[in-house]
């Protein structure tokens, strides 16, 4: 791969992003076809990336295929990103999201028991120290999480960082799936307004 | 969109967001994400404010095989293509099966000069050569060979005509499945691509479409131009 020394050896400890400038000018060469660039921004994601599409396939094989063709559409697709499209992360936090979960209903498996850890992870919202709007966004998302009936919110991270569907839900819940679907749009009604912009 | 003037279906965007729907009402939902601006701008709200519920999971390093794997069929290819859509990308916006259906009709005229051959060989077993006999002994269009085993999907162009102006798509679809793209074709030669990730990526019985787009490939993520080959992909070996 030509150019491929230009591509910084910097690596991030767990829960350092670097700034949202930075991948976005990462992002930007990269829709030039900056291969320097494309890798650079691949050292600086991918294992948040990995770290989100394992927890929903929970196996390795399929979240690094997975994450494959996540970093393929990046490329083919950074031309096109602005800051209209979210903040980098986000954009490609999605891609990989919609992707595992893509691929997690057309297996249809049946509910892994994993321990519901949600709370947890919610709890260890890193502090970047170059990204004060991402920790307060992370503050934010936190008091209103904090809000939910302890059930709602339980119900609600799972669905987020594991994948699981309404009918996975309500197994883990011991719930008719109505009452779970119920839970999530509670807890969307309640988020909306905590969370609205103001 | 402010707190007190949610979208209707504001609960149903959370429930895309967070991935509890089903398969085939996640695809519906998409749907109407490509026409419904304020349901995409409710849905990207969403992704937006639970992102850092992701920036919170425990990184896990990735094998170096695998940058080596995605450097690889990026090689493979030209050059990036410039597709402006992944501004809306993130909301796969504007997938629109209606526009792929009609496409599909309007190719049928052309559906009888179907030239596409499609192989299914391990790789090693990839050094021989393939005639293809058409009924009319046309050259085919295409040669796709799909390799399983490395995951790559090998095109080439042997008597396939790009419009001026225009590229020619590769789309794979599976029974029942949207559309989704292999990329853009070169006009004479060959090209390596990455399979979609996924099981049901290549597999017996998949149509393999080639469809008429701007020079830099669909904008949209979905066909937008007519469809001009088609085939299904069948096992070389018995």
């Amino acid at each position: 791969m030509p150019g491929r020394d230009g591509a910084s050896r910097t690596r991030y400890g767990p829960g350092v992003l670097p700034s949202v400038d930075a991948l976005a000018d990462l992002l930007a060469a990269t829709g030039r076809g900056d291969r320097a660039a494309f890798r650079a921004l691949y050292e600086r994601t991918a294992a948040k990336l990995l770290g989100v599409t394992l927890r929903i396939l929970r196996d390795r094989a399929s979240a690094e295929d997975v994450l494959q063709d996540v970093y393929l559409r990046v490329w083919q697709n950074a031309a096109g990103y602005s800051v209209a499209s979210g903040r980098p992360m986000t954009w490609m936090i999605t891609i990989a999201r919609n992707r595992a979960i893509d691929v997690v209903r057309q297996r249809r498996d049946s509910v892994a028991s994993q321990d519901s850890e949600g709370r947890d992870l919610l709890d260890a919202v890193p502090d970047p120290q170059d990204e004060g709007a991402a920790f307060e966004a992370a503050d934010r998302l936190r008091l209103c999480l904090d809000r939910l009936d302890p059930a709602h919110r339980d119900c609600f991270l799972d669905a987020y960082h594991q994948g699981y569907s309404r009918e996975e839900l309500a197994i883990r819940y011991d719930r008719p799936v109505n009452t779970i679907k119920t839970w999530l749009h509670r807890s969307a009604g309640a988020l909306r307004t905590c969370l609205g912009d103001r | 969109m402010s707190a007190a003037d949610p979208h209707p279906r504001d609960a149903e965007a959370l429930d895309y967001v967070l991935g509890v729907m089903g398969r085939d009402e996640r695809r519906a939902f998409e749907d109407d994400l490509a026409a419904d601006a304020a349901l995409a701008a409710a849905t990207g709200w969403w992704q937006e404010r639970l992102a850092p519920l992701s920036l919170a999971v425990p990184s896990v390093e990735p094998s170096p095989a695998l940058r080596e794997r995605i450097e690889a069929a990026i090689a493979a290819r030209a050059a990036p293509n410039v597709v402006d859509l992944s501004s809306l990308e993130m909301l796969r916006l504007r997938r629109s099966r209606g526009l792929w259906r009609a496409a599909t009709v309007a190719a049928g005229a052309l559906a009888a000069a179907l030239a596409i051959w499609i192989a299914v060989p391990r790789p090693e077993r990839m050094t021989g050569l393939v005639a293809v006999v058409n009924r009319t002994g046309d050259l085919p269009a295409l040669i796709v060979r799909v390799d399983p085993v490395g995951r790559m999907v090998q095109v080439r162009s042997v008597a396939s005509e790009t419009p001026s102006g225009h590229s020619l798509e590769l789309w794979a679809v599976a029974a029942g499945g949207r559309p989704r793209s292999l990329g853009v074709l070169p006009r004479e030669g060959l090209v390596r691509m990455p399979m979609p990730a996924g099981r049901d990526g290549l597999t017996d019985g998949v149509t393999l479409a080639v469809s008429v787009e701007p020079p830099a490939g669909s904008p949209t993520g979905a066909p937008t131009g007519p469809v001009v080959y088609s085939g299904k992909l069948v096992p070389d070996m018995p």
